[in-house]
């Protein structure tokens, strides 16, 4: 089984992205790029799904997935919208409310599932590699890289009296620090197939944390980085669901295969 | 880390090992081996498998699911003596 493969999708993603956005000079094609944004989320969705499919009703990691996944069909709604000249470039209050509130409702049902992700860790970490000096240093860092990303526009929201924006930005703090749980799973399971979805779920994290410190500093430059690390953002979303629904269904078939001699 | 001088804990780790590292392997099995049996890994034998894999089931679960870690604790039962 050739999992670790998938690793190599969002980054080729990426070069292409690149590519043609540099071949049709800068970027000035708002279609590529709300279409490159529409198609990322719909890979993430399916990558959700899929892992969800190769739990049973009831599993721990179903519902966190399927979190993931609604919260992902959330903001696609919302990209959806936007190409409508009602919600875009300049909305109306009422439309720009919707679309403030689908954004709202996606970070809420991804915090939901990074969440559930996330207190997997303490029943399948028995001893931290690195113990509780590497443990206490790991949650310290990406603590630190979470507030010093997303604190600026946590600051500015409550400064705006901005209740939904405040809501937005603690929930990306909160998403962001729990990439320490997700990374030190993937650490414990090292050597082993379950690493990768939980390797790729952390790139997956580790992006956001990029998309969020270049949407705070870059005004948009030709490059588009945002959009690139949006891009690899949901693309290792979508490579983790399906590393997780091939490593479940390896474990089944391998086993199911060995009972019937 | 414990070395695992046990056939038993050596062959259930071998057998878990390509899913969940070596290393998490064999600490699942030293801490169920000491919670629920009392005893260390190097003192398994074929008689404790049954409960060995009982309390490794709680964690396989949560990682795979109830489904594929039943299959699986099967298979591992069904070859670790």
């Amino acid at each position: 089984m050739r999992v670790r493969r998938l690793a190599l999708f969002p980054f080729l993603f990426a070069a292409a992205f690149a590519a043609v956005l540099a071949w049709i000079d800068g970027g000035e094609d708002d279609g590529f790029v709300a279409g490159q944004r529409i198609l990322v989320r719909i890979l993430a969705a399916a990558g959700c799904w899929a892992a969800a499919s190769a739990f049973e009703s009831g599993d721990r990691l179903r519902r966190a997935w399927l979190w993931l996944g609604i919260g992902t069909l959330f903001i696609l709604a919302r990209d959806l919208l936007r190409l409508s000249p009602v919600f875009a470039p300049s909305p109306e209050p009422q439309a720009a409310h919707i679309l403030t509130t689908l954004g709202i409702l996606a970070n809420l049902a991804e915090l939901v599932g990074i969440w559930r992700l996330a207190r997997a860790w303490s029943l399948l970490t028995i001893d931290r590699p690195g113990g509780r000096a590497g443990l206490a240093a790991v949650f310290l860092v990406t603590s630190a890289l979470a507030l010093g990303v997303a604190g600026p526009g946590a600051l500015h929201a409550v400064r705006a009296h901005d209740l939904i924006l405040v809501t937005s930005a603690l929930v990306d703090i909160v998403t962001l620090c729990l990439i320490a749980p997700l990374l030190l799973t993937a650490l414990a399971l090292r050597g082993g197939t379950f690493f990768w979805p939980w390797a790729l779920i952390t790139a997956s994290r580790l992006s956001w944390l990029l998309y969020d410190a270049v949407a705070g500093l870059a005004p948009g430059g030709a490059l588009q980085l945002p959009d690139l690390f949006r891009g690899l953002a949901e693309n290792f979303l979508f490579v983790a669901g399906l590393a997780q629904f091939l490593v479940v269904r390896h474990v089944r078939s391998r086993a199911r295969a060995t009972g019937n001699p | 880390m414990t070395s695992l001088s046990s056939p038993v804990s050596e062959q259930v780790a071998t057998r878990l090992a390509p899913y969940i590292g070596a290393f998490n392997a064999q600490m699942w099995i030293k801490s169920v081996a000491r919670r629920d049996l009392g005893i260390a890994p190097e003192e398994l034998t074929g008689t404790h498998v049954a409960r060995l894999l009982e309390g490794l089931r709680p964690f396989l679960q949560t990682l795979m699911g109830r489904g594929t870690a039943d299959d699986l604790l099967l298979q591992i039962g069904r070859e670790v003596h």
